[in-house]
């Protein structure tokens, strides 16, 4: 906890297609923190991930990103992926032609600069494809090229888990999964926490993938902003209560 | 040949009807009827009988020149059967063109009403014309709308009225007489259709409709159809027609142009069931301006050859088109039928989605071309087809072709073909259905891309044409 | 050459293709084991590959003339057995590439035609596939690029006489610059083939201001119990795709090499060549 300062995002505006989402959006992360984001559907929770990650069509009027310390406010995708920052997209894209292994591999190269020997990355890939009960043989397939929609998240947390991003948010990567593939996919985030000690920030509208996870803070999204921050505790009690208390007027 | 009264009245709600019932002929003992064949001399009577401005009569002579040079495409269903020196191009009763039912002569009355059109007219349009052989029998459009500077006429007297100057200048505009042989032959013999004006900002709620009747035996119908919507006016436009069968070949070429202006709409839908003698080479064609948009609906059903590919130019930016049509193609057809687009403005957008269905020997052809040129930025095009075969003597082809010179465009294309699943006939069967009717739900299940765009009077004409050319499909 | 089993609208100058080309003499081959041929001169040469009942054979040419050049495989797949041809473009030339191929195939036959194009130069295909026996199959995998003036010009046609037969063509390319496709693809059901499948697919990447698209896939039917079927994605590189590449660390340019490479991603697992491979790459990568 309270490890060094990895996120920090101050007085965020960010607009879709001249539409105003993001009305001053306010928070820090530390290292290892686990924070989780609530809100009702349409509030803008995903405008702050696409935003964050440089989503060209989600425009920031105002305000600033700085991830580790850098203002990446204007920073290209690639350049914020390759400083440390991974978004679990809520609907993965499939790349035809492309195998999830090679993928990785080459996301792998682009952020170190480096080759990567072949014989441990197959070692690597195929532990934590083991951690997230994933068939080997997946590595083989095109990139989400037919993969269900629980595999398709699965191939998320899987690189994750490969590319060790210091800041990693995921958006409603629980969102349509039966009850073993959230309990799988948080196995793969706990192993993430464990080996990097990432900042994450967890987009949700559901407990499960959030019971075996220590959450730091939990703030609540509505119309734009984040109206309250709290502690784990918040979590049972937007559940309990609802949005209602929250919306203006 | 006699029809019983009460069938004819319910016409489109009976479930029972036969091609009886299309099938009526009238003697043409009173008709004036030019010798068959096509020549200089023919053109000239015609142009003479019509009273045509010298412009016109040019035109014909023109197109007379150019259909001698042009040669029959060589693909397509062969038009061997086809010969212009035994159809008689122009063929008129001996009757004027009235605005009122009463004065139409009871042989002619009575073969609309059997066809149901005044009683639609009463029910459901906004105007009506109907046309009989060479000419209009009848014309009139509701008093409101035409008040609202709506003008719906035949082409003849719109060229000797206020509009003559725009006709001059649109006529054969679209579609020129060297399009192709039969462009040149309707622009040598054409006679009759309809000219519909709506001026600027008028929305015609309910629709207009020409009927065409081609009751001689081995004439030729040549009707010109010009249809001008104006910035931001709405029309819905019907056009049906059919023939009784006879054993010679009867032909049809008309012509029908469309221009759909500034955030116009048109929607021009098509009911055709000409007889199984018919050779229907017909061309259509519109051109949209800026946010304009037309929607084709068509339905072919009958025909000996059809060859129909109506062509939408996307001219101004953000124009749409959808085209919706379906093809039965039964014993000894062969319907060769499609849509032809070609996006020239910016975000254009354009929509194909047919259904063809061949039974008994029949031959269906699902042909297209789509070009999108490299003006057309961020167009965006989309052609379905889907085909069912009843059985292994019928054939159905499909044969789309694409052209794309923008890089920007965004292109998807489907075509299926395949049969009526056994599956989905024992589920209906377990139900309690004849296997017939099991079928032929199906069928009309497959068809429902046209008959939900269609006015419920014609949806339901068009589920009895599926069902009648389902009959005896078992066996 | 190149001519279309049914004609269309001639406007659209789709229906044979015209191409100068002075054949000079044939080299004449008769195999019957497999073959890997380095197709390294501008000459004719005309394979005639026969598979034994039961018997598997491949044969694999890489162009690397400098010229043009002419080939033409007739191959008979006997009953049982397998015929896998690969042509693999590599020739950096100044011609054109003609490359005609006849295939038919016995009952339980399959044939596997594999054609990558990642070379400039001009090219010619036409592929002529009797799907005579029953139970036989003809798979068609294609993947080009097109960049500079260049011309590809394919046509392929699979007729299924056989019950039961199978067809897949899959042809997936890239447009850049001025480069002009054409692709022609028919599949053909005459009656009696009860219980066959056929299947097109088309995926084309558009990433020129001048390139010219142009496709006609098109299915023939006269028998009622089959399903073919067709479909065809063209358009630009997708934004979403190249986002998401770059989110996980890839630069713009490398995520469209990515996508361009992708195209070609399956068939050059599929060859399991190492020279080919090394070779496509490097074609590829001239580009982007």
């Amino acid at each position: 906890m309270n490890g060094d300062k990895i996120v920090e995002i101050k007085d965020l505006h960010v607009s879709v297609e001249d539409k105003e989402i993001l009305d001053g959006v306010n928070f820090e992360m530390h290292r290892g923190e686990i924070h989780v984001l609530m809100g009702p559907n349409g509030t803008g929770k995903s405008t702050l991930g696409n935003a964050l990650i440089g989503n060209p069509r989600f425009k920031v009027d105002s305000g600033s990103i700085k991830l580790k310390g850098e203002d990446i406010t204007d920073a290209p995708v690639n350049e914020r992926a390759k400083l440390g920052m991974f978004l679990s997209f809520q609907n993965p894209i499939e790349v035809p032609g492309v195998t999830l292994s090679a993928f990785i591999r080459t996301a792998l190269e682009a952020k170190t600069g480096e080759r990567i020997k072949l014989w441990d990355f197959k070692k690597k890939l195929k532990a934590c494809m083991e951690i997230l009960q994933m068939d080997e043989s997946y590595a083989d397939r095109d990139l989400n090229v037919g993969f269900s929609g629980g595999e398709k998240k699965k191939s998320e947390i899987l690189q994750l888990l490969m590319l060790e991003p210091d800041f990693a948010i995921l958006d409603e990567t629980d969102s349509g999964l039966d009850v073993d593939a959230v309990h799988t996919v948080s196995e793969g985030i706990r192993e993430y926490q464990k080996r990097c000690g990432g900042a994450l920030l967890i987009i949700t509208h559901s407990t499960k993938i959030l019971e075996s996870l220590k959450v730091d803070k939990t703030h609540v999204m509505v119309e734009g902003r984040i109206v309250r921050t709290g502690d784990a505790s918040l979590v049972d009690e937007i559940n309990e209560k609802g949005f209602d208390d929250y919306h203006e007027g | 040949m006699t029809i019983m009264k009460d069938k004819n009245e319910n016409k489109t709600y009976v479930e029972d009807i036969d091609r009886s019932m299309y099938d009526f002929r009238n003697e043409d003992a009173d008709a004036f009827r030019l010798e068959d064949g096509l020549t200089e001399e023919i053109v000239l009577k015609i142009s003479e009988e019509k009273n045509d401005p010298e412009w016109m009569r040019q035109l014909r002579l023109k197109s007379l020149e150019l259909y001698n040079k042009i040669e029959v495409p060589d693909w397509g269903p062969a038009l061997d059967g086809l010969d212009i020196d035994h159809i008689a191009t122009y063929v008129r009763k001996n009757t004027k063109m009235a605005d009122n039912w009463d004065e139409v002569p009871e042989e002619i009355k009575d073969t609309f009403e059997k066809l149901g059109i005044p009683q639609a007219e009463r029910k459901s349009l906004a105007g009506v014309g109907a046309q009989y052989d060479s000419e209009l029998v009848y014309h009139n459009v509701r008093e409101d709308v035409a008040k609202r500077g709506v003008v719906y006429t035949d082409i003849e007297s719109a060229l000797r009225g206020e509009y003559a100057d725009l006709i001059k200048e649109k006529f054969m505009h679209l579609i020129p007489p060297n399009d192709h042989k039969f462009a040149a032959l309707h622009g040598a013999v054409w006679s009759g259709g309809s000219f519909v004006y709506v001026p600027k900002g008028v929305k015609v709620d309910i629709p207009l409709q020409s009927y065409f009747r081609l009751n001689a035996k081995g004439a030729g119908q040549f009707e010109h159809t010009l249809i001008i919507v104006e910035e931001d006016a709405d029309l819905h436009f019907i056009e049906g027609c059919s023939a009784p069968k006879y054993n010679v070949a009867n032909l049809h070429a008309g012509c029908v142009e469309l221009y759909v202006g500034r955030n116009a709409r048109l929607r021009y839908s098509t009911i055709e069931n000409w007889s199984k003698n018919m050779y229907n080479l017909n061309s259509k064609r519109a051109i949209i301006e800026e946010g304009g948009r037309i929607e084709w609906v068509s339905g072919s059903f009958g025909s000996h050859i059809s060859c129909l590919y109506p062509m939408s130019i996307l001219k101004g930016d953000r124009s749409t088109m959808e085209f919706t049509g379906i093809s039965f193609a039964n014993d000894d057809q062969n319907l060769d039928t499609g849509a032809k687009v070609v996006h020239i403005g910016e975000d254009t957008s354009s929509y194909i989605n047919t259904k063809s269905i061949s039974k008994g020997g029949g031959v269906c052809t699902f042909r297209s071309s789509l070009s999108i040129e490299k003006s057309a930025k961020r167009s965006k095009a989309a052609v379905s087809c889907e085909s069912l075969m009843l059985d292994s003597e019928s054939r159905s082809d499909t044969i789309p072709a694409m052209d794309i010179r923008c890089a920007d465009a965004d292109v998807g294309h489907e075509a299926q073909i395949g049969r009526i699943s056994d599956d989905a006939v024992l589920y209906l069967m377990s139900r309690g259905m004849s296997e017939e009717d099991a079928r032929a739900l199906i069928v009309s299940g497959f068809a429902d891309n046209v008959s939900k765009e269609l006015p419920l009077e014609y949806a339901i004409e068009m589920n009895n044409l599926i069902r009648l050319e389902m009959k005896g499909s078992i066996g | 050459m190149n001519r279309m089993p049914v004609r269309t609208f001639n406007r659209l100058k789709m229906n044979e293709s015209r191409l100068e080309y002075a054949q000079g003499d044939v080299r004449e081959l008769n195999i019957e084991e497999s073959l890997r041929l380095d197709y390294n001169r501008d000459e004719d040469i005309r394979i005639n590959v026969k598979v034994r009942d039961g018997e598997e054979l491949s044969l694999i040419v890489n162009f690397t003339f400098k010229g043009s050049a002419g080939l033409e495989i007739n191959g008979k797949v006997g009953r049982g057995s397998a015929l896998t041809v690969i042509e693999a473009d590599n020739a950096a030339r100044t011609g054109k590439l003609i490359s005609r191929v006849h295939v038919s195939v016995s009952d339980e036959g399959d044939f596997k035609h594999i054609q990558l194009y990642p070379a400039r130069g001009d090219v010619y295909t036409d592929c002529i596939v009797d799907l005579e026996g029953k139970g036989s199959s003809f798979d068609a995998g294609m993947a080009y690029l097109g960049r500079g003036g260049q011309i590809l010009d394919i046509n392929h046609v699979a007729t299924h006489y056989g019950k039961k037969s199978r067809s897949h063509i899959h042809a997936d390319g890239v447009l850049m610059d001025r480069a002009s496709k054409l692709f022609k693809g028919t599949i053909d059901f005459k009656t009696g083939c009860a219980g066959s499948k056929g299947q097109e697919q088309e995926k084309v990447l558009l990433l020129g201001d001048e390139i010219i698209n142009r496709s006609i896939p098109v299915i023939l039917c006269t028998e009622e119990d089959v399903e073919g079927s067709h479909g065809a994605a063209i358009g630009s590189m997708d934004e979403e795709m190249l986002l998401y590449l770059q989110s996980r660390g890839l630069s713009e340019d490398d995520a469209r090499r990515m996508v361009i490479k992708g195209m070609f991603g399956r068939l050059l697992d599929e060859i399991n060549d190492e020279e080919i491979s090394e070779m496509t790459v490097k074609q590829l990568a001239e580009v982007v």
